[in-house]
């Protein structure tokens, strides 16, 4: 018995020793990764000074084009949109960032499963996790998965999912954002299109669905605005469908003096094929056409 | 105890010390302190449900013990397999009973609906049952003696490392070594448990998980995707159910092991069978020997004429698929099996007589058909069973594959590719002359650090429960 559990403590040494190197190179690679996700997280969270900053999950880094805003407001831009995340996402990233930078506005593009709807937050964790040693992204985890704290103890387990990214951002760092803007230049693809009835039917269903922890971080992120507008917006679907499950950032919104844009009934843009690659997400031409159509609106209503 | 869970890492350890903490000579005592553990355990889930698995003990264990001092041993056996029954009828058959019923009525212009249990059915209960059923079999047959130590029984029944997905063990080879928990630690067996943990978990979070990322997004709602990418869904359906299940029960031979317990095999490379005979004896080799033995032999196996063994074949596969699941989609998934090794006996294609190509084409061929009979099994309707496969044959739809993205696509690639090649050289080569076996102990050292590192990175951590828990 003493034989084996010396080996094992041997073992779990090596293991323990293999984690500790192979995760900090990793760290090191993931803090100066000049390209790709990780360079552009990177210069969100310790370089970006930018006035007008868009957070939102992929329909804000297909959607808003950032070049376009900042030479019609005179403002610098930066779109920090990532692919799948929301609120659990920008609520640490909002801690990190007004550290040492206030933004003059943010355009929040709401996705209701994202922001408000209940489900799985710690699927939304997997940015964050490169920051564990940030506080506000630790008490983020206490408060969505306490058991996190356990496996964070791992440092390769920070890169969970995300070490290729790490090594790709590294060594061959891609730059094919613009201002965090990624166009997609594509026709309709039909196939993407979901049964409409079906959608209908689960939107339907969402009215009865907020999940208490997302409101609280919208709420928290308002109340930590201090000088910062904020402009929710709901950006157009093919679909042409109102998700009722976005109402209580509607109300939030509204309650708190900031602007709440809905162009998901917008003629312009439903079931026009030329504005979109799939159901949800517009094409380079119609980010640019919904880009200037924001941008109006923001002109006529604070007047910049 | 789910073993992909924090909650196994952190208790597991606590466990396997306390019991070799226990000095050998005291042998009842680390009895004693398994079934306690087992107990605890299974309480987790929800107290009540002890409940039921000590009533399955109670019951099977007095009858065994009545059995053989009864004028009328065949009516007893009757009455305790029905009470060990009605658990497990109760809950997880009533409902699917009761609305076959009132379909039936509704023909006829009746109506009638029974509300049954099947929200609530306990962890394990078809595994456990089954455990009981076989001991009680055994000693009704004189296969094995029936045991007066009821703790020994309510071990054997209750054994935390195999209650919720099996193996199914039998009485002959575990209650012995239930017995005789007083042999000292052996270091070889608590390494290669060890070993069987850690490829069990790759197995479970590296393929599995990842791969069922895939798979529920197309199969949940494959209206949305094309027939090409239903096929892809369905032949990774095949790699999910496998890497999920033989992953589980290599972790539970693992748990055993190292607390010095035997369990058998329950897969051996199952999609490298030549043929769907061929693969019954690979995969959940407990359940299709525990048929065989307590369903097709007792029928009358094949020691009888042509066709009344094929009907004992496919009446064993019924029960096999009745078993996984009160549902129609089983029942089909069940006969296609029995069909087809039906066919199999007719043709003589049971076995491989031909060369290295034919054995690639006899595998090719039966692992098609797995996976075909899989969407049955995967499928929560018929309807959607059908669905599904019109949509693969459906030559009007798009040729192309939904790929999640370059990073999901990329890890669940190398997860897959990893476990097949580790399969591949298994198969042609044996066990031994894998990395995990080497006799260079840096060699074994380097590939134990290489998996633990690679589930570390790639591994999908949300302990997802076990597909086959739910059965």
């Amino acid at each position: 018995m003493k034989g084996f559990l010396l080996r094992l403590g041997l073992f779990l040494a090596l293991a323990l020793l293999m984690d500790r190197g192979i995760g900090s190179a990793l760290s090191y690679m993931s803090k100066h990764a000049a390209g790709g996700y990780l360079g552009h997280q990177n210069y969100i969270l310790n370089i970006m000074m930018d006035d007008i900053l868009v957070f939102g999950s992929s329909r804000a880094i297909h959607h808003y084009n950032a070049a376009l805003i900042a030479d019609s407001l005179g403002l610098s831009c930066y779109n920090c949109g990532q692919d799948g995340e929301g609120i659990i996402l920008y609520h640490a990233w909002w801690k990190m960032i007004r550290r040492r930078h206030r933004p003059r506005l943010v355009i929040y593009e709401v996705t209701p499963a994202y922001d408000i709807l209940w489900g799985d937050n710690s699927k939304h964790l997997g940015w964050l996790k490169g920051s564990y040693g940030d506080e506000a992204v630790r008490r983020e985890f206490e408060e969505i998965d306490p058991s996190e704290r356990y496996k964070m103890l791992s440092l390769l387990y920070r890169y969970n999912s995300r070490f290729h990214q790490v090594l790709l951002d590294y060594l061959h760092p891609v730059h094919n954002m613009d201002r965090g803007f990624l166009p997609v230049n594509s026709g309709l693809d039909t196939l993407r299109i979901k049964d409409e009835r079906q959608l209908e039917e689960s939107v339907s269903k969402n009215e009865m669905q907020t999940d208490s922890l997302k409101l609280r971080y919208l709420e928290d992120m308002l109340r930590e605005a201090e000088g910062t507008r904020f402009v929710f917006v709901y950006s157009p679907t093919w679909y042409g469908i109102h998700d009722s499950g976005v109402d209580p950032i509607m109300d939030l919104a509204h309650r708190n003096g900031f602007l709440f844009l809905d162009f998901t009934d917008s003629a312009k843009y439903v079931h026009h094929d030329e504005f979109f690659y799939d159901g949800s997400h517009l094409n380079t031409r119609g980010a640019d056409e919904f880009t200037r159509d924001v941008i109006r609106e923001l002109r006529m209503q604070n007047n910049y | 105890m789910i073993y992909n869970s924090l909650n196994f890492i952190v208790l597991f350890p606590f466990v396997f010390l306390l019991f070799h903490a226990i000095p050998a000579q005291f042998g009842r005592m680390r009895g004693v302190y398994l079934l306690l553990v087992s107990y605890l355990l299974y309480i987790q889930w929800r107290p009540a449900y002890a409940l039921v698995l000590l009533g399955v003990t109670a019951v099977t264990w007095l009858t065994a013990l009545l059995v053989p001092l009864t004028r009328h041993p065949k009516r007893l056996l009757a009455l305790g397999v029905t009470l060990a029954l009605l658990p497990l009828f109760f809950f997880k058959y009533l409902d699917f009973a009761g609305e076959a019923v009132s379909r039936a009525l509704a023909m006829i212009g009746l109506q009638f609906h029974l509300n049954g249990l099947n929200w609530a059915i306990p962890v394990g209960i078809s595994f456990f049952t089954l455990q009981a059923l076989g001991y009680l079999w055994d000693v009704y047959c004189g296969r094995q003696e029936a045991e007066h130590d009821f703790l020994a029984y309510a071990l054997f029944v209750s054994f935390f490392p195999c209650i919720l997905a099996g193996p199914i063990c039998r009485a002959p080879s575990l209650l012995p070594q239930l017995k005789e928990t007083c042999r000292p630690f052996d270091p070889g067996k608590a390494t290669e448990g060890l070993r069987m943990l850690l490829w069990g978990m790759f197995m479970k979070v590296v393929v599995a998980d990842r791969v069922a990322l895939y798979v529920d997004t197309v199969l949940g709602s494959y209206v949305n995707y094309t027939g090409m990418t239903c096929l892809a869904a369905s032949l990774l359906y095949s790699v999910q159910i496998y890497s999920d299940f033989a992953g589980y029960s290599l972790m539970a031979a693992g748990v055993g092991r190292l607390l010095g317990f035997d369990l058998p095999d329950n897969f051996r490379r199952p999609y490298f069978a030549v043929s769907v005979t061929d693969f019954w004896r690979r995969w959940h080799i407990s359940l299709s020997t525990w048929l065989k033995d307590y369903i097709y032999i007792p029928l009358g196996g094949n020691r009888c004429p042509k066709l009344r063994s094929y009907w004992n074949v496919l009446v064993t596969f019924l029960v096999s698929g009745i078993w996984h699941g009160a549902n129609w989609t089983f029942v089909v998934w069940g006969l296609l099996h029995g069909i087809s090794q039906v066919i199999e006996k007719m043709m003589g294609q049971q076995k491989c007589n031909y060369g290295w190509l034919g054995r690639s084409v006899k595998t090719a061929i039966t692992f098609l058909f797995v996976t075909f009979a899989w969407i049955f099994f995967r499928m929560p309707t018929l309807s959607d069973a059908c669905n599904v496969i019109t949509r693969i044959f459906d030559t009007s739809l798009q040729k192309t594959i939904y790929s999640p993205g370059g990073t999901a696509t990329l890890y669940m690639l190398l997860a897959v590719g990893l476990m097949v090649v580790k399969d591949t050289v298994g198969e042609a080569f044996g066990e031994k002359r894998l990395p995990f076996h080497s006799g260079r102990r840096m060699v074994r050292w380097i590939s134990y650090l290489a998996v633990l590192v690679l589930i570390l990175l790639c591994g999908v951590f949300s302990s997802d429960q076990f597909i086959y828990a739910n059965f």
